[in-house]
């Protein structure tokens, strides 16, 4: 299988099918990141695209010191959605404003327990302090620990010691 | 074998990889034989997931723009231009073509015969008696 850098390489060429793998790759992973800080799909459409229209035309493999292009491109994502969300109130959680999912729990017990759960964690993250939640986006969105460390531009003892934090906040908002 | 109070403070650590191998591999072995704490793990997965959305996705308008802006990118191949030594040789040659051709109109130039024939006056020669040949004589 071709690396996200070598496809990277050929996308930046004009190579379309190269970005269609590529972009298959992180439209779900990256979307996701980029609405839950956000919240609004429009808005969440736009930065996604501005993403990877930025990293498309920035200087070849530069990777701005980061390790990999998934760092690289989170990095990106992350500054961008900064970019928008300056000015706003950091209370205007995108998670508040994301539904829950609808739990698919066999039965009506089931279902109530794991909406409380889902309704306690989305609580837990939209309280976590900016820092611990940096760590759960890029974490959930499926960043290593060295990827996270790169886009957050922290060394890594540091990244797994908010980790530590983040699962004790959560643990202890869901039990 | 863990139990499942042992297990349970570590499902979230689990399920966001954070977990010391040790602990990793007692909540596998667990996961493996207790439905109790295997449901409540899934449930955790399912919520995260849920919040993290992964379901997800841009419209493909999106990816159209996009794809459209990669295309763009492709130029038109180069014109390929003959190696730097095929070129020195064209212009080698053309240069001695070019002297050889000068060369030799030179030389042209050189043999022809000068002339020191006088300018004839031929005015007179109008009047001048026909000369009969045979084929007027006949």
């Amino acid at each position: 299988m071709e690396t996200d850098e070598a496809l990277y390489a050929l996308a930046r060429q004009g190579d379309a099918n190269a970005f269609d793998r590529l972009y298959a790759r992180y439209e779900h992973r990256l979307f996701g990141f980029i609405l839950r800080l956000l919240g609004a799909r429009a808005e969440a459409e736009e930065v996604f695209h501005d993403t990877l229209l930025k990293v498309l035309e920035s200087p070849p493999a530069q990777f701005e010191g980061a390790p990999r292009f998934s760092a690289w491109l989170f990095r990106v994502a992350r500054n961008l959605c900064a970019n928008r969300h300056r000015g706003r109130a950091r209370g205007d959680s995108a998670l508040l404003r994301l539904s829950v999912a609808e739990p698919s729990a066999p039965t009506p017990e089931d279902r109530i327990s794991e909406h409380e759960r889902a309704t306690a964690l989305n609580r837990a993250v939209t309280k976590l302090p900016e820092t611990l939640a940096d760590v759960f986006h890029l974490r959930t969105s499926g960043l290593s620990y060295e990827e996270i460390a790169a886009v957050l531009e922290l060394p890594i003892g540091t990244v797994k010691s908010r980790m530590n934090s983040l699962v004790t906040q959560l643990r202890g908002a869901v039990t | 074998m863990s139990t499942c109070p042992d297990v349970e403070p570590h499902l979230f650590a689990y399920q966001l990889g954070a977990c010391e191998p040790q602990v990793r591999d007692d909540v596998d072995s667990h996961l493996l034989v207790c439905t109790a704490c295997l449901s409540r793990f899934l449930s955790h997965k399912r919520v995260i997931e849920d919040g993290a959305g992964f379901e997800a996705r841009p419209s493909a308008q999106v990816h159209h723009r996009l794809r459209a802006s990669v295309l763009a990118k492709k130029a038109p191949p180069p014109r390929r231009l003959a190696p730097v030594w095929v070129m020195g040789l064209a212009a080698l040659f053309l240069g001695l073509v070019g002297i050889g051709v000068g060369l030799v109109m030179a030389a042209a130039d050189a043999a022809k015969p000068v002339s020191t024939e006088l300018p004839v006056d031929v005015t007179g020669l109008v009047d001048a008696p026909t000369i009969h040949t045979a084929t007027n004589v006949l």
